[in-house]
Formats: structure tokens, sequence, C-alpha cells
């Protein structure tokens, strides 16, 4: 934990809810994203947003609050791809590989078959729609109950139940399809 | 996850998601630590803010009760309870009384004014 002499209770507590969700949230985007330098601005922008609006308040709704910001620009960042894509139709998209998976490739303590899993699951995960996605990671990774989830995201309860029971219906028959 | 429990594929998704999150580089660590850091400076800044927040929150509300107040007060010279109206059909009044009788009066007066002087003589 980096916690200097001169901070107060408060900035050590911020620092450390910063700490253990920052990961989190870089992984999230990254997976949405697929790229490592817009991942690590949202959870700047996120951090910064946080840290200045909402330290304020209690406890307890710092990670729902948090998350929201980080949807809010995950879902901000697609909106103005889709943007980009309709504006520039004519440019054709490049080939190259996504960074986390070259990431993920770099890493020599994973033995070969789990790198190939690794791979392939977060291929899918990239794959699923953008809220079924984020459902599933804020839902089943981050554990946040369906109201929370619903909160964050800015839907009914019954909306993320649909969502995550779609992305968990698909991630399913993927995982079968890979273990084949 | 709080609401149930997590089905046998999504806990392997899980496994592998936070065997990514233990295999991030130091590049990638060091750069979120350094992000912390700004926001944690960001926060502190923040806290001077309020008087300027406050002041922010005054000018706004000297600019709409100016507003308001002048809208209220227009309202308040338009409605017929605020001030008398002036009876505007007494102004032409005049305009309905023939000429003769005008110059009729304008005798009278003529003759009541000689009157009261050759009095006062």
């Amino acid at each position: 934990m980096i916690a200097n002499m001169g901070e107060t209770p408060g900035q050590m507590s911020l620092n450390s809810f910063l700490m253990v969700v920052e990961k989190k949230a870089y992984n999230m985007a990254l997976i949405s994203l697929a790229n490592h330098a817009e991942a690590l601005d949202i959870v700047q922008d996120a951090m910064l947003k946080f840290a200045t609006n909402y330290h304020c308040k209690p406890q307890e709704q710092w990670k729902p609050l948090f998350y929201r910001i980080v949807q809010n620009l995950i879902m901000d960042w697609h909106r103005k791809q889709k943007v980009r894509r309709i504006m520039t139709f004519w440019r054709e998209e490049d080939g190259t590989p996504e960074p986390w998976l070259a990431s993920l490739a770099d890493c020599p303590e994973q033995s070969a078959q789990q790198k190939q899993q690794s791979e392939y699951v977060l291929a899918m995960l990239n794959e699923l729609p953008v809220k079924q996605q984020q459902c599933f990671l804020l839902r089943a990774w981050e554990g946040l109950s369906v109201k929370e989830t619903a909160q964050i995201m800015k839907c009914s309860q019954g909306t993320i139940k649909t969502h995550f029971s779609r992305a968990s219906a698909k991630l399913k028959v993927g995982i079968e399809v890979g273990n084949e | 996850m709080s609401d149930r429990p997590l089905a046998q594929h999504e806990q392997q998704i899980c496994n592998v998601l936070d065997q990514k999150l233990n295999d991030t580089d130091g590049l990638t660590a060091s750069q979120l630590a350094n992000m912390r850091l700004k926001a944690i400076e960001a926060s502190t800044n923040v806290k001077h803010q309020p008087m300027k927040v406050q002041l922010k929150y005054a000018s706004a509300f000297a600019i709409v009760l100016m507003i308001g107040g002048g809208f209220l007060s227009n309202l308040l010279v338009e409605s017929p309870m605020g001030v008398t109206s002036i009876p505007t059909a007494m102004l032409h009044a005049n305009d309905m009384l023939p000429s003769e009788d005008i110059a009729m009066l304008e005798d009278i007066e003529f003759v009541q004014w000689l009157a009261n002087s050759d009095y006062e003589l």
C-alpha cells in the first residue's frame, strides 16, 4: 500500500479503496475496449472523477459509485466509436491483434493450455454485447447484487437478470464448444 | 455473487479473470498507482472548493432574484389590484362635447370672472 506519512485517514481509505478496484476496473475496461491505452485512460478518468466529486460520500456507496463512473465512461467510449465508424465507414479496420491478447501471450508463468484457455475466455467475453459483458463482470466477477448492478447500469433489475442470463448462457455454450 | 452461487462455467470464467488480474504487468501496475496518487492529490485540492461553490450558488441566486424580482414587479404593475387604473374614457370626454357648448362654457366662465372682479373693485 502506498501511504505517505502526511496522509489523513480519509485519504488512506480512499487510497486503499482505489487500490482494490483499480485493477478490476482496468481489466473490465480492457475486456470491453480491447485497447490498453484507452482502458488506462478510462480508469484514470474514473479515479479523478470519483476522487474529486464522490470521495465525501459514505464508504459503503463508493463501490457502486466508482463502477457507475467506469460504466458511463465505457458506454461513452463505445458510443463515440460507433459514431466514428459511421463517419469513417470507407476505412478498413486494421487487423492488429488486441493488446490484451498479446500481453497474455507474453506471460511466462502460464502453461500453454492455461494461456489458450485464458485467451479463449477473454475473447468470448469480448464478443458479448457490451451491456451483457459488463453485467456479467459486475455480477459474477465483482460480486455485486442485482440491485447494485441495476443502479450502476441505470436499468431495471429485470433487465439486469435478462442481460446476465443471456451472457451466462452464451458463455456456457462457448465453454462447452471450447472443451470439445 | 451475492444473490445466488455461481454456476460452474461462471466460476471457471471468474477464475480466469482473477488469474489475469494477478498477471497484470509491472508497467501497468505502476501506471495505475500513479493515476491513483494523482486522484488522491486532486481530492485534497477539492477541499478548498466549497467556498467557490458557495460563491457560485450565491451569484446564481442573486441573478435569479433579480430576474424574478423584475418579473414580479411587472406582474404587480399590470394587475388591477396593484395600482388603480386611470379612467382613460375621461381623457376623451372633451371629444364628445359639441364645440358650441365649450364656447358657451368659456363665456360663462368669463362672465363669472368679470363679475367677481367688479365686485372686488
